[in-house]
């Protein structure tokens, strides 16, 4: 009984020092991501650089519990959505915010899709987000956001159809 | 070629360089700070060691014994009892687990995208370690504060009755005895007024002397709190020897804080107390020298065993650690399924005690109370929240909680729930022990109406639904045993309904009129004022203010006696039913427009409406910031004591006398 419990903890131990992430360094490499994927749910760059500061931070103080480099990846995208879903309560406005205050503070073309994007709801579009830009496929995203690969797949598929209504010809290749 | 499109767009959204450096400051400031102390983790893990050891033993005895006593107290908490649908009792232990419980359920659910948090797994390890009595050492609020009865209320209108002869206005409310926080209020010789309700670093409570409508500024209170801490002055109390400030403050955490002055000589108020409630103001009620406050307050992250503030809501009085509610004030009542509290708590102006608390889990929205009872009416999430698949049945719902106050303290009695939203507090009332509600049920495709009458113990005795479909409700007043509502689409109906008989509540009339009122008003025998905006009445645009008289002396016959249109846009005139004022025994109708004036209007059956004065609302020209003519509407009050009129602006106060309404004086602040 006893040797159980001891060799638990000496393994529990030895994995955490392994890897040891530093915040200001995983700033300099993902804060883009979070920042975009903050975006995304809110449509405008204030907001996003809130959800940002608040990731980080939350990210300093548990920074020890990060174990890989993976990890860290898989962390900074969960807690930027998790964030982002507090930010929401916390305004007390409602899930998702159908505005495009993108055309003020970025140039876009009349053949901008963000727009479109933005329109989504916000699974679906951190979903389309993470399968375009970050690459993943659909059981990595399943991995990282911990929902089933049957809900991210559902998740992509909505959000493509949708997509494929209000995008204009060129792009019905989504 | 949506990929690549997408892929170049997203490459623009960056951070600004920046904030990226102010972060980055930040980081590395509060990595230096978590740095200072890695002797405390390394103990830990030394703990962790020894622990482990001990719970591996206990998991083993446990499995082996099955000894009881080796369980950690949300083990060992049980179920939560329910008497006629009351809960017993609950310990802190019972509330972690049913956090718990409706965490899990919600990172189940469709909506909810992931875990709600992150740490979840990370945390485990460290938490089965420290299993120790949940709150046991913990002081809690009832400990400190006793469960101390109010002291005997001091009649407050006996004593300024006796110093001041003259009359005064008082803020607009709902039900009589029960006085409603405000942003203006006056005792007939001073005026308290928050002078600007903007962001900004100068908040302030303004006291005026007024006699005989001269003005002059006698002391402000400024209120002075640290930089990274934003804060709102939302409403003002005033008892006859208290100020009572009501405060937002957005930090690292919402807050709502409580702050008393003693302002018995108004020249040198003195500060007396500070309370500072976790989560969000939602309302508050004074009734005698008692402040009922609402708070509401939501907890995102994952409840941590140890630490009862993680879960239940606390309270900090003059800067003190916070203590959470007590055990026995928390009620959970069946249908909770949500991780959010909305508490009243009980504070005594006179001493600045807490004398009573209540919170009941699951968050509520609009507040109705008499001097015997409140009404707590939370949207029902569960018929939204967690069942989005079935969109063809959605139907939003409210959930009612009663609190009985008469005896001076506060009890939860009884649990309800009806079909449909209520608009605001108008919307419910209480009359001969039963309690009416108006709501607007929304299902996937459409909007209906629907009046319920229910008992003491929140079981509906009487409806009548499905009124007017497709539109919702503007407002509500119910008079006695009758109920008047209007909803709008194009024309305005309103509607009258007998509530004389609680099983049976008849809809009496429906009279169709364009336009739609905001806000409705007793005006003496037989009449009713309605103040809202003229729509037009084949497309239902909106058009101007409009002041309607109803004759209600026969509700079979309701008719708009007298109607008057103001050629100005504003329909959200008499959304803020405080910001009207509307005295029968003066004739005066008084509310604030979006272009910067405020009306005044008398009223005469044989003469109908009659412009008493379109006063400007003072503003300071030379502020720093401008403020909007809305902002100026929503902020403006119109009072009187005695024969002068004061009209209180956001920034600046003008008098007038009632006869001739000319400007005596002008104090801008």
């Amino acid at each position: 009984m006893f040797i159980f419990g001891t060799v638990f903890a000496v393994k529990s131990d030895n994995e955490k020092t392994i890897f040891k992430a530093d915040a200001a360094v995983a700033f300099e490499s993902y804060s883009d991501m979070v920042f975009r994927l903050a975006f995304l749910r809110t449509g405008n760059t204030a907001d996003a650089d809130d959800i940002m500061s608040d990731v980080f931070l939350r990210l300093v103080k548990n920074v020890h519990k990060i174990k890989s480099e993976e990890h860290l990846k898989a962390w900074l995208i969960r807690a930027s959505i998790n964030c982002s879903n507090s930010y929401f309560k916390r305004k007390k406005r409602i899930n998702e915010v159908r505005i495009t205050e993108v055309d003020g503070v970025y140039e876009m073309d009349e053949n901008s899709v963000l727009p479109s994007v933005l329109m989504l709801p916000a699974h679906q579009k951190t979903v389309i987000y993470m399968h375009y830009f970050e690459g993943y496929s659909v059981e990595e995203i399943a991995t990282l956001c911990g929902t089933a690969v049957g809900t991210v797949k559902s998740r992509l598929f909505r959000g493509r159809e949708a997509l494929k209504n209000t995008l204009k010809g060129e792009f019905l290749d989504v | 070629m949506f990929k690549e499109k997408f892929n170049e767009e997203m490459q623009k959204i960056k951070p600004s360089s920046l904030s990226k450096a102010q972060l980055l400051e930040k980081i590395n400031n509060e990595q230096q700070k978590a740095d200072v102390i890695p002797f405390k983790r390394s103990a830990k893990k030394g703990w962790i060691a020894v622990l482990a050891a001990a719970v591996a033993i206990c998991i083993v005895s446990v499995a082996v014994l099955n000894l009881p006593f080796f369980k950690s107290p949300s083990e060992l908490a049980g179920e939560i009892e329910y008497t006629d649908g009351i809960p017993a009792r609950v310990t802190y232990a019972q509330i972690y687990n049913k956090f718990s419980e409706i965490l899990k359920q919600q990172e189940r659910s469709y909506y909810t995208t992931g875990t709600d948090d992150i740490i979840l797994e990370d945390a485990l390890d460290e938490e089965m370690a420290v299993p120790d009595g949940a709150g046991g050492d913990l002081g809690s609020l009832k400990g400190e504060n006793g469960t101390a009865k109010p002291d005997s209320a001091i009649d407050v209108n006996e004593n300024a009755t006796e110093l001041y002869s003259e009359e005064y206005s008082t803020t607009n409310t709902q039900v009589a005895d029960v006085d409603e926080a405000d942003i203006i209020k006056t005792d007939g010789k001073f005026i308290y007024s928050v002078s600007s309700i903007l962001k900004s670093k100068n908040q302030r409570v303004n006291i005026s002397k007024a006699e005989k409508g001269q003005l002059e500024n006698v002391s402000v209170i400024e209120l002075k709190f640290n930089d990274s801490t934003y804060i709102e002055i939302s409403d003002i109390y005033l008892t006859s020897k208290t100020l009572a400030i009501i405060i937002n403050s957005m930090g690292e955490e919402n807050n709502t804080i409580l702050r008393l002055y003693d302002v018995s000589t108004p020249y040198a108020p003195k500060q007396k107390k500070e309370v500072t409630f976790s989560g969000n103001l939602l309302s508050s009620r004074l009734i005698k020298n008692n402040i009922y406050l609402f708070t509401n307050e939501y907890f995102y992250e994952k409840p941590n065993e140890n630490d009862v503030c993680s879960y239940v809501p606390s309270v900090q009085i003059d800067g003190d650690a916070p203590c959470p509610v007590a055990e026995e004030d928390i009620c959970i009542f069946k249908g909770a399924i949500d991780r959010s509290y909305t508490s009243v708590f009980l504070v005594d102006t006179e001493s600045g005690k807490i004398t009573d608390s209540k919170s009941t889990v699951g968050g509520g929205s609009t507040i109705y109370a008499n001097t015997k009872a409140i009404y707590l009416a939370a949207n029902d999430i569960s018929s939204s929240y967690f069942t989005r698949e079935t969109i063809d049945e959605y139907k939003n719902k409210t959930r009612l909680i009663r609190f009985d106050i008469k005896d001076g303290g506060i009890t939860a009695v009884a649990e309800g729930e009806v079909d449909g939203t209520p608009l605001n507090q108008f919307s419910m009332d209480e009359h001969n022990g039963y309690f009416r509600i108006v709501t607007t049920v929304t299902t996937a495709y459409d909007t209906k109406n629907a009046v319920y009458v229910l008992d003491s113990q929140l079981k509906i005795v009487g409806k009548t639904t499905d009124i007017a479909k497709g539109e919702r409700v503007y407002s509500v007043r119910f008079m006695g045993d009758t109920g008047y509502f209007v909803t709008f689409r194009q024309v305005d109906p309103l509607f009258a309904v007998d509530l004389s008989n609680p099983k049976e509540p008849k809809i009496l009339s429906a009279l169709k009129i364009p336009g739609f009122s905001n806000y409705m008003h007793p005006w003496g025998d037989g009449m009713m004022l309605g103040i809202g905006a003229d729509a037009d009445e084949k497309t239902g645009a909106v058009k101007g203010i409009k002041l309607s008289m109803f004759d209600i002396s026969d509700p079979k016959n309701v008719t708009e006696k007298d109607k008057e249109i103001l050629d100005i846009l504003g329909s959200d005139v008499g959304v803020e039913h405080k910001a009207i004022l509307a005295n029968f025994n003066k004739n005066l109708i008084g509310f604030a427009a979006n272009d910067g004036n405020y009306y005044l209007y008398s009223y005469a059956k044989d003469k109908g409406f009659t412009k008493k004065a379109t006063l400007k609302i003072p503003r300071n020209e030379d502020a720093e910031i401008y403020y909007s003519y809305y902002f100026y509407a929503q902020n403006t009050r119109g009072i009187y004591i005695g024969d002068y009129f004061y009209l209180c602006g956001p920034n600046g106060i003008n008098s007038y006398s009632l006869l001739n309404f000319k400007e005596i004086d002008s104090l801008i602040y």
